[in-house]
């Protein structure tokens, strides 16, 4: 436990001081100011436009941080020789992996609590008022496929290169987002076994489970125990990730 | 002077395949390596690039799983916590580098020791000091110069007392005066009966510190001063001297005793005081003559060795080699 909370840490503290976080948060700020200025576009629906722009922005730069830090924090360190002076110390390498997972996951936490807060300070500008529940809860679910996303980007870069990874995450993201709608949108003459395939991998891999806006902006009020279902959806995935980069982490050769 | 030297390290038919890819060739990058690493000793690592060296020293530390053999260290397998005795200064910068000084050491400690926070601060404080970086200690690694990167990897390989340091290249791209504290630095440990592992290319740093050489060439362990007993190919690598203190026996008797054992003779003999100081250049007379005067009941007070590493055969190995 000692040593993950030392990575964790040391990993928080290196991510805050990435050349990226600024640009981030800088960038996260402009999509506030941008969500508030949509608003404007219309004055029946400019609730909808605030927070789809806020969400879809949200979705879209929170993911790719954490891909690019998933990735970097391994496969890059890797390639800079970081990861072979830490792993020569008396550390297990799944608590290496654990450890780096956690510091992500807290940083990635960190920037949207930020976030919210922005967020709200532009709602309440707007005069749309305090958020509810309802609206953290689709901010949490967003940050939640981050994880996930993050330690998919863990997982590839312990076994491929920082490029490779890079771009299967990338691949698998949009997967993530696609598959629930091309499952349904498939023409009925297609064969019986790719129906079944892509049902099967839209069961597995859909990252549209963390995407609640259409109730926000609709305002229909959200089942609970199927917004759980879906926290615990993305905490198994992690999991599942987390346990295959740890193995494959423990047989790499760290050449 | 040595009389008994303990074996800190023993790597056992140590052996290294890489396979880098389906359609690629292996690559046997160690092959079948077994050799010791004597407690308090520094033992240069001696090989071209791509000798083996590199691979073996990440084996060492766990980097690099053997295809076969073993690690053993302090008479056990080296496991992840005994990792913590060990400690590593790789060839190039390895730091990260938006961490400050006292941050890369705070961190290490944290992960090496348990010691607690002021304990922690104390430390760090006199271990920067120690390697003249206590006023920068607030400076990322990215803004330090080479000369003080290299003085941090130092402290970093060091400050958790390990009594194993692995030096890769520790010298490299370092102007003079860098490379004369650092080399008093490593003297200094070394003197203070810590065991040293120096992986070089560079022959005067193994003429400054080793004690040891073990030469690499094609993944296989091809010289090593260790094996003291015998010849190499031919060629001896060790200048040896073996001495025999024998308390209160004359002249007379050590010459019928070279006479009648047919013992081949003493290089030198001293008096000193009541004792009767015999030298030998081979190990194989030495261990006669000790076995005869135990025989004989003569009172042997030491029994001893004094091995320097032969630099001259060592250069010419090496630069024959390429």
């Amino acid at each position: 436990m000692r040593h993950i909370l030392a990575i964790c840490s040391e990993t928080f503290l290196l991510l805050r001081r990435d050349r990226v976080f600024v640009p981030a948060l800088t960038i996260m700020f402009l999509l506030c100011y941008f969500a508030g200025v949509a608003g404007y576009w219309s004055i029946e629906t400019y609730r909808k436009l605030i927070f789809d722009v806020l969400a879809a922005g949200f979705h879209l730069i929170g993911a790719l941080i954490a891909i690019f830090w998933g990735t970097k924090l391994v496969a890059d360190a890797r390639r800079e020789g970081t990861t072979e002076l830490q792993l020569a110390a008396p550390i297990k390498r799944h608590n290496w992996i654990i450890g780096k997972f956690l510091g992500l996951t807290f940083m990635l936490v960190f920037i949207g609590m930020i976030l919210v807060v922005v967020s709200q300070g532009m709602l309440l500008q707007q005069d749309v008022g305090w958020m509810g529940l309802d609206e953290i809860t689709m901010f949490g679910l967003i940050v939640c496929s981050w994880i996930v996303l993050a330690s998919l980007a863990i997982l590839f870069s312990t076994i491929a290169g920082y490029t490779t990874a890079m771009f299967s995450v990338f691949g698998m993201w949009i997967i993530g987002l696609t598959i629930r709608n091309i499952s349904f949108a498939l023409h009925r003459d297609t064969p019986e076994f790719i129906k079944t395939s892509v049902l099967q991998i839209s069961r597995a891999w859909d990252l549209q489970r963390f995407n609640i806006v259409e109730q926000i902006t609709t305002q229909t009020p959200l089942v609970y125990q199927d917004v759980q279902w879906n926290f615990i959806y993305g905490l198994t995935l992690c999991l599942i990730l987390l346990t295959l980069a740890c193995i494959a982490i423990n047989n790499k050769d760290m050449a | 002077m040595t009389s008994v030297t303990s074996t800190i390290l023993e790597l056992k038919n140590l052996h290294k395949v890489f396979n880098h890819d389906l359609f690629q060739k292996k690559t046997i990058a160690v092959n079948d390596v077994s050799c010791d690493f004597l407690t308090g000793k520094c033992t240069g690592l001696l090989g071209h690039n791509g000798a083996g060296k590199t691979t073996a020293i990440k084996m060492i530390l766990g980097l690099i799983k053997p295809t076969k053999g073993k690690v053993i260290f302090d008479g056990k397998p080296l496991t992840i916590t005994r990792k913590s005795k060990i400690g590593y200064m790789p060839e190039v910068n390895r730091l990260p580098a938006n961490l400050s000084c006292e941050e890369v050491l705070e961190f290490h400690l944290r992960i090496y020791t348990k010691l607690g926070h002021k304990q922690r601060r104390d430390l760090i404080q006199s271990s920067l000091e120690q390697v003249s970086l206590d006023k920068v200690k607030r400076k990322k690694i990215k803004e330090l110069s080479k000369g003080m990167a290299r003085r941090l990897a130092w402290a970093q390989a060091t400050i958790h007392s390990p009594t194993l340091v692995i030096l890769d290249e520790p010298f490299s791209g370092l102007d003079p005066v860098a490379r004369h504290d650092l080399l008093n630095w490593i003297k200094a440990y070394k003197a203070a009966g810590n065991t040293l592992i120096l992986c070089t290319h560079e022959l005067w740093t193994v003429r400054e510190l080793c004690d040891e050489v073990h030469i690499f060439k094609n993944g296989q362990l091809a010289y090593t001063t260790t094996d003291r007993a015998v010849d190499q190919h031919g060629i001896r690598l060790n200048a040896a001297n073996y001495h025999l203190a024998i308390a209160g026996v004359d002249d007379e008797s050590l010459k019928n005793l070279l006479e009648h054992q047919k013992l081949k003779p003493w290089s030198d003999m001293q008096y000193k005081d009541f004792l009767v100081q015999l030298h030998f250049n081979e190990y194989e007379v030495a261990v006669a003559w000790l076995k005869a005067c135990v025989e004989q009941g003569f009172i042997i007070v030491r029994f001893s060795d004094e091995v320097s590493i032969d630099h001259n055969t060592i250069y010419k190995l090496f630069v024959g080699d390429s």
